[in-house]
């Protein structure tokens, strides 16, 4: 099984496919082993076509808003997302206050001095931070859809 | 149905102008790729869906998209390949006569080559794509292209003769 390839193919596969072939590239042809192989190959497999039509536009359109929600989904819950995220903050501006104000008064009064009142407000704002970074690291866990089928019916 | 509120990259008209330009091709070479009309049309539609969910593609200018767009479905057929286990040699593959018309001859005596060499074919001589576009959409360097081309013509013209069809080998007999 023999191959022979020659550097003008491309240029006359192009040719003989897209425009029409040159005084050169024709002599070219004429002489050329390779490129009559080519030329012989093209005459056929150009010719080959698919009859069915291609899937509809609207099928690939609708597919692809179907598989694709999590933009939908962002843009519908941005709202209540903006809310939660306002609620929280507010949940740990309170919650550092009431530290802060547990610390104050009881500085000095508690058996233990300034020991207990120092663990609470640590413990207030740790859990802020705590909640506040689960809130921000979690995602929505959208399940992939990507395997829905949606074929054009025959 | 309204698409600016639901994609930012893509509106549904540049869609349907990329559509009509490029589907009938990508759909004859993928057809013909994997010899199977549903499973090409999931391939056909699930690369157009990678493409209108990329952040990418709505800058390419046609040529690089038909280009993104004929490499994503070449490797998603490669992928079905991989998963039948069919790599490298689909000849167990019943091709449904009515989908194709013309040749169907050789579109049997095709499904005898490597899915490498039916890509390489399909894509010079069937979609005309130049050397340069074959190697992007393949993942081979440009300069490989003519080789192995020559090599699965040579493949082709084999099997060609084997079965008894004249394909017009060399001396310029058609």
């Amino acid at each position: 099984m023999k191959s022979t390839h020659c550097a003008f193919e491309e240029q006359i596969i192009q040719s003989l496919l897209f425009g029409e072939l040159s005084v050169e590239l024709s002599d070219h042809l004429s002489h050329c082993e390779g490129c009559k192989e080519a030329s012989a190959m093209i005459s056929r497999i150009a010719a080959i076509q698919a009859t069915l039509p291609p899937p509809s536009a609207e099928t690939i359109w609708l597919r692809h808003q179907l598989t694709n929600p999590s933009r939908r989904l962002s843009s519908a819950l941005a709202s209540v997302y903006a809310f939660e995220r306002a609620a929280l903050w507010l949940s740990c501006l309170t919650l550092t206050i009431i530290g802060v104000v547990v610390f104050g008064i009881s500085a000095g009064k508690a058996p233990f001095g300034t020991l207990i009142p120092a663990s609470v407000l640590v413990a207030f704002v740790m859990t802020a931070i705590a909640v506040t970074l689960k809130t921000l690291i979690a995602g929505d866990g959208w399940p992939d859809s990507r395997s829905s089928s949606m074929r054009t019916p025959r | 149905m309204r698409t600016g509120r639901f994609s930012k990259e893509w509106d549904e008209e540049s869609f349907r102008a990329l559509h009509e330009r490029t589907a009938r091709p990508l759909w004859a070479y993928i057809t013909h790729l994997v010899h199977d009309s549903s499973i090409a049309e999931d391939i056909v539609q699930q690369a157009y869906i990678n493409i209108l969910q990329s952040p990418t593609t709505s800058s390419l200018d046609a040529a690089h998209l038909k280009n993104y767009l004929f490499k994503t479905a070449t490797n998603l057929a490669n992928d079905h390949f991989r998963k039948q286990g069919h790599f490298l040699s689909v000849t167990e593959v019943e091709i449904p006569a009515p989908e194709t018309t013309v040749d169907y001859d050789l579109i049997c005596i095709m499904a005898e080559l490597s899915a490498k060499d039916r890509e390489l074919l399909l894509l010079a001589y069937n979609q005309g794509l130049s050397h340069r576009e074959i190697a992007s959409i393949l993942h081979y360097k440009e300069a490989s292209v003519r080789p192995l081309l020559a090599r699965a013509r040579a493949r082709l013209q084999e099997i060609l003769r084997r079965h008894g069809v004249n394909v017009g080998r060399a001396r310029g007999s058609k």
